[in-house]
């Protein structure tokens, strides 16, 4: 059966439904039984809002229509020792809060000596936001959430740069400021590699069996029949494709090259955060090397970056220490990521850029039963 | 599957040299033939094949059908002139006057034919079922009984059950005709055509005199730049004179990226109905599908001309996600004018070879993977 590219027919049936893409379903916060004590977590149910005339389809908006406005109309209430409350501070442009407590203090702010928590402005925007928190003026009056965004947004850099640290936030992630983080030039100084004796002696005898090969003594009995370069390839006597695609190698690839982590302040491209999974291992005091590296842009002022933007923001990058052992795993990770957050009026996609090498041959696959003398021309190669 | 292993074992269309003879280190005797054939190598005899240039459609016409059969069978080159991909139009216009069996030789176009023939029918199907279900609803809820016809396990019509052989069984032959010239070619691109005369194997006939001294490189660099302008200047008289070839040069930097990912052993296809420039095969497209999509982007010097707006990188990331394969950014580096011209004008005191290897050497090959990321299922 020939695998062409087509649209395999039953695609459709197999396809799962992408969750994150569906508009929520208030009806599921009904299945949570709150005066019985016990807790359940809700499932998802088979939703089929398409009205054909029949009182099925009427009555399953109707329940779900009543369950979103049950589950709103709740009122939310805190106690008074639970409550946190921050004051704002114009000058350092930090809010501080005198107790901190509750768990999203794990991931959030800065303690100074006298055990206050100083929090950063989309910090401070993102728990009043949510209704964790109370934010007070320096003069002793509470602000409203509209005189906490005036307050926050100009520091935070800009709109997109809060709303994509929020989205992020509300998935889970810690989110650190990449400026913050301090950047470790010694561990990625550029490395020359020593060849020891056993390497030495697999690239000698790697020339001399080059050389050889262009030794014939079939054209030393019949000087007069030497001819012109007929093909770009530069023997005429091949046992194996591997040796024709060696004759082949002509046009360069890019290999990624591990030097002094650079960066540059010119472009408008700059990793804005650095998020980490979910995880109780994190300490934002000691922090390790970052999961994503966060570059939030505009969809309005920007384009695609160009191949330098891209390499700005990959030298950024350290190279990935553990590559995957499959080669098309390693063709689609890639050695470094950048994930860019576009911003198109408050929608927020994110695309992925990944800096892969090319240089994986793959024609070594066609003549897998090799001699000792292939091996050796493997070796050859990996050498150069 | 076995078989496609042996009609498409050969990676290129160049003919090997024999074996050496086993050689057993402890044995003497068996060094002397293994010396002798290793120093007086015998060179195979290289078949060349002959194609037609068409200028006008920027391609190449193979209608030798052994060399057809080459050419598809060692790499994949090229494609029918009257099929998706492979050469099959022969296989299919006997097939519809009857002369092959129902399920003799089946190609691959009448694979996905049948396939979307079923997947057609099943939806019929399930549409029919869907509608009982609706007009039992309706029953149900004002009261009235259910007639045996809209029962759930009520059998389909006949019309949503009948096979594909039933719809086939007339053969469409009115006159009799009981033998088909194959009058199908295969067309090469023209960097499939300079690859496969790189390697020997290809020589390009032409019509036009003023193309016989012209290497095969510059000729191509000089159909296309004068194609180019064309589409740009319609009153722009089409002589035959030297265009001013740049180092972005449409062909030239199609042809680096073709010639660096063949030469990784990458069966290099043409991407234009996923909006691509080129699909990447790891053994060809009989034995699985593209695993990659590569766009290219040209860089002169520290200079990208060409650049996509935001919503034109996500309309072609959902399409090549939805056809599922990888979308590859290809940034081919080129020189900068003056590093070009230096070798482009070189030419005249050059072997052919040596000049075309001289100017590939100066192209960068950098690709970045474009994906789709979504934070909540890069959880764990």
């Amino acid at each position: 059966m020939d695998a062409q590219d087509e649209d395999n027919p039953f695609t459709n049936l197999e396809t799962t439904v992408d969750v994150t893409e569906e508009i929520q379903d208030w009806r599921f916060l009904s299945n949570v039984e709150k005066d019985q004590g016990t807790y359940t977590i809700p499932k998802r149910g088979q939703k089929d809002f398409e009205p054909d005339g029949t009182n099925k389809q009427h009555s399953a908006l109707d329940l779900s229509r009543k369950a979103m406005f049950d589950a709103l109309s709740v009122e939310r209430l805190i106690s008074a020792k639970h409550a946190i409350i921050a004051t704002w501070n114009a000058q350092n442009g930090m809010s501080c809060v005198e107790k901190a407590h509750g768990p999203l203090f794990k991931t959030m702010g800065t303690a100074d000596s006298q055990n206050r928590m100083w929090l950063l402005p989309e910090e401070t925007l993102y728990l009043v936001e949510r209704g964790s928190m109370e934010c007070w003026s320096e003069e002793g009056l509470p602000m409203s959430l509209q005189a906490v965004y005036s307050a926050s947004i100009p520091l935070c850099g800009s709109l997109e740069n809060y709303l994509v640290y929020a989205h992020l936030r509300r998935c889970g992630f810690s989110v650190i400021r990449s400026n913050l983080v301090p950047v470790k030039e010694d561990e990625y100084r550029c490395d020359s590699k020593i060849m020891n004796f056993k390497d030495l002696l697999f690239l000698g005898l790697g020339k001399a069996s080059q050389i050889l090969q262009t030794f014939n003594f079939r054209k030393l009995a019949f000087p007069f029949s030497k001819r012109r370069r007929q093909s770009i390839l530069l023997h005429d006597t091949f046992y194996t494709y591997e040796e024709v695609y060696h004759d082949l190698q002509i046009v360069r690839g890019y290999v990624p090259i591990a030097c002094n982590l650079i960066t540059s302040s010119d472009s408008l491209f700059q990793i804005t955060f650095h998020a980490y999974k979910p995880s109780a291992s994190f300490k934002k005091s000691a922090l390790s090397e970052p999961d994503f590296r966060i570059c939030v842009v505009s969809s309005q002022d920007t384009l695609l970056p160009t191949i330098f933007e891209i390499d700005a923001l990959f030298s950024s990058t350290p190279l990935r220490q553990n590559m995957p052992q499959h080669m098309f795993q390693r063709l689609k990770e890639g050695y470094r990521n950048i994930i860019i957050a576009i911003v198109d009026y408050g929608v927020i996609s994110y695309i992925r850029l990944s800096d892969v090498c090319f240089e994986e041959k793959v024609y070594t696959d066609f003549s897998k039963k090799g001699s000792k003398r292939k091996r050796v021309s493997k070796k050859f190669q990996q050498l150069v | 599957m076995s078989k496609n292993h042996e009609v498409y074992k050969d990676a290129l269309p160049i003919s090997l040299a024999y074996p050496l003879p086993p050689i057993i280190l402890t044995n003497p005797l068996t060094w002397i033939p293994y010396i002798y054939r290793y120093l007086f190598r015998k060179t195979p005899r290289q078949v060349q094949w002959q194609c037609q240039l068409h200028e006008s459609d920027l391609s190449c016409v193979v209608t030798d059908s052994e060399a057809i059969k080459k050419f598809w069978t060692s790499g994949f080159f090229g494609k029918g002139n009257l099929s998706r991909s492979e050469p099959t139009w022969h296989t299919r216009t006997k097939r519809s006057l009857g002369l092959l069996g129902f399920d003799e030789d089946l190609v691959a176009e009448e694979v996905t034919a049948r396939r979307r023939f079923q997947r057609k029918q099943f939806k019929a199907q399930r549409a029919y079922r869907e509608n009982r279900a609706r007009e039992r609803q309706l029953l149900l809820e004002n009261g009235k009984p259910i007639p045996a016809s809209l029962e759930e396990d009520a059998e389909l019509p006949e019309y949503l059950t009948k096979s594909l052989k039933d719809f086939s069984r007339v053969s469409e032959n009115p006159y009799h005709i009981t033998s088909v010239p194959n009058v199908e070619h295969l067309q090469l691109t023209f960097p499939e055509a300079f690859f496969l005369a790189s390697l020997g194997v290809l020589r390009i006939n032409y019509e036009n005199p003023n193309f016989e001294l012209l290497p095969i490189l510059k000729l191509f660099a000089n159909i296309v730049a004068n194609s180019v302008a064309l589409t740009h200047d319609y009153s722009l008289q089409q002589s035959h004179e030297d265009p001013i070839i740049e180092p972005d040069n449409k062909f030239l930097t199609e042809l680096a990226a073709y010639f660096y990912f063949r030469q990784q052993g990458w069966v290099v296809k043409n991407g234009t109905k996923f909006s691509v420039d080129f699909l990447l095969y790891k053994k060809g497209p009989v034995f699985s599908h593209a695993e990659f999509a590569i766009l290219l982007i040209p860089c002169v010097g520290n200079k990208q001309k060409y650049n996509m707006q935001w919503h034109e990188v996500h309309c072609l990331n959902r399409v090549i996600a939805q056809v599922k394969k990888s979308l590859i950014l290809c940034y081919v580096q080129c020189p900068s004018i003056e590093d070009f011209n230096k070798i482009w004008k070189n030419q005249a005191s050059m072997n052919e070879w040596d000049w075309a290897e001289s100017v590939l050497r100066q192209y960068l090959i950098r690709c970045v993977t474009l994906r789709r990321w979504v934070p909540s299922r890069n959880r764990d």
